[in-house]
């Protein structure tokens, strides 16, 4: 004879199991001494269980419930919707970058050297430079110290014709 | 008591609320509160943590009321908030074990002996539900205070029915243990 299992017996005494089963089971622990031992220690602690009482909800909370949701409700309204939260976002965002890219542009004018405070000191590099590879190609240019990048103009060079006569 | 009447109209009310009627909320509110506050009173055993936790379920229950599917009965969806909103206060008030804080406001004492021994039984098992492991609690408050199936309970809490069942076998056992002598008293 299979016996009650104690989930069924808790079922039971709780009044769930239907009356099939219900009449199952009382067949079963009115012919089982283990099983209704189970039975009564379960119903036992069921009962001691309701002695813990709870005192019940004093005041009405539908009131105070009420008039949060309604703040709620009108917080919500009155934000502005979604693409537009975006779009003031995206906008800071920009303007943002704007500042930033001036503040950036006038740091930049003041610190940067000025073009002939550039010449000046590459002219004295060039003074005081002993390296014969550092040679800037200003010194080939016609005029030049140098000379030999002078220009071979066509009219210079005599004909064949004029040296043969 | 019709209960497919009360879910009809519940789920007549979510839709309304759905819409920000607030009168129905208030509705809501009243038909539910004291189940919901007892549920919350039992797992958190302090009512004013219970009051707090009880008024913002249903604040929830606005928020998402657009969410609500009637395919699930209201209460199980309200208790399911409250019994999470229960775990998340205890997580973070975590005590002491043997403490238990007081129980309502400072109430006279019983006057004699009858009402002093069952202050003392109260007490002793509200301490014994107190001290089980979080899903035996909750299992057991949600069986035998708020009389909910081994199904109902299931749906509240997510778990499977034989899991809902396997953690009562174990809850009522350990209480048999922790409250043996009250029983033979």
């Amino acid at each position: 004879m299979p016996h009650v299992t104690d989930s069924e017996l808790i079922k039971h005494v709780a009044g769930e199991l239907p009356q099939p089963q219900r009449a199952r089971v009382d067949e079963h622990v009115a012919a089982c001494r283990p099983c209704r031992d189970r039975q009564r220690e379960i119903s036992q602690t069921w009962e001691v269980l309701g002695d813990w009482q709870v005192e019940p909800l004093a005041t009405d909370l539908a009131d105070a419930v009420q008039g949060t949701a309604s703040r709620q409700h009108q917080a919500a309204t009155n934000r502005p919707a979604r693409w537009q939260r975006r779009a003031s976002v995206l906008l800071r965002a920009a303007a943002a970058i704007l500042v930033a890219v001036a503040l950036g542009h006038l740091a930049g004018r003041w610190t940067a050297p000025s073009p002939s405070d550039t010449a000046s000191a590459g002219a004295d590099r060039l003074a005081r430079s002993t390296d014969a590879d550092v040679v800037p190609l200003g010194v080939l240019e016609l005029g030049s110290a140098t000379g030999w990048a002078d220009l071979i103009l066509d009219d210079a060079v005599p004909s064949e014709q004029e040296g043969s006569s | 008591m019709d209960v497919s009447a009360d879910a009809s109209d519940d789920a007549d009310l979510m839709r309304a609320v759905a819409d920000s009627d607030m009168a129905a909320l208030g509705e809501l509110v009243r038909r539910h509160e004291k189940r919901a506050f007892a549920l919350a009173c039992r797992l958190l055993t302090r009512p004013d943590a219970a009051e707090d936790v009880t008024q913002e379920a249903f604040l929830h229950v606005y928020r998402a009321a657009r969410r609500y599917r009637p395919e699930a009965r209201f209460t199980t969806w309200l208790y399911r908030i409250v019994v999470n909103l229960c775990l998340d206060v205890k997580r973070r008030t975590k005590r002491a074990p043997g403490e238990l804080p007081a129980h309502g406001p400072a109430a006279e004492a019983p006057t004699d002996c009858d009402r002093l021994e069952a202050a003392d039984r109260a007490q002793r098992v509200r301490r014994a539900v107190d001290d089980l492991p979080g899903r035996q609690r909750t299992a057991v408050v949600l069986h035998r205070y708020m009389q909910l199936s081994h199904r109902d309970i299931a749906e509240v809490t997510g778990w499977s029915v034989s899991a809902v069942e396997s953690c009562l076998v174990r809850a009522y056992a350990r209480l048999r243990q922790e409250l043996r002598d009250l029983m033979e008293n």
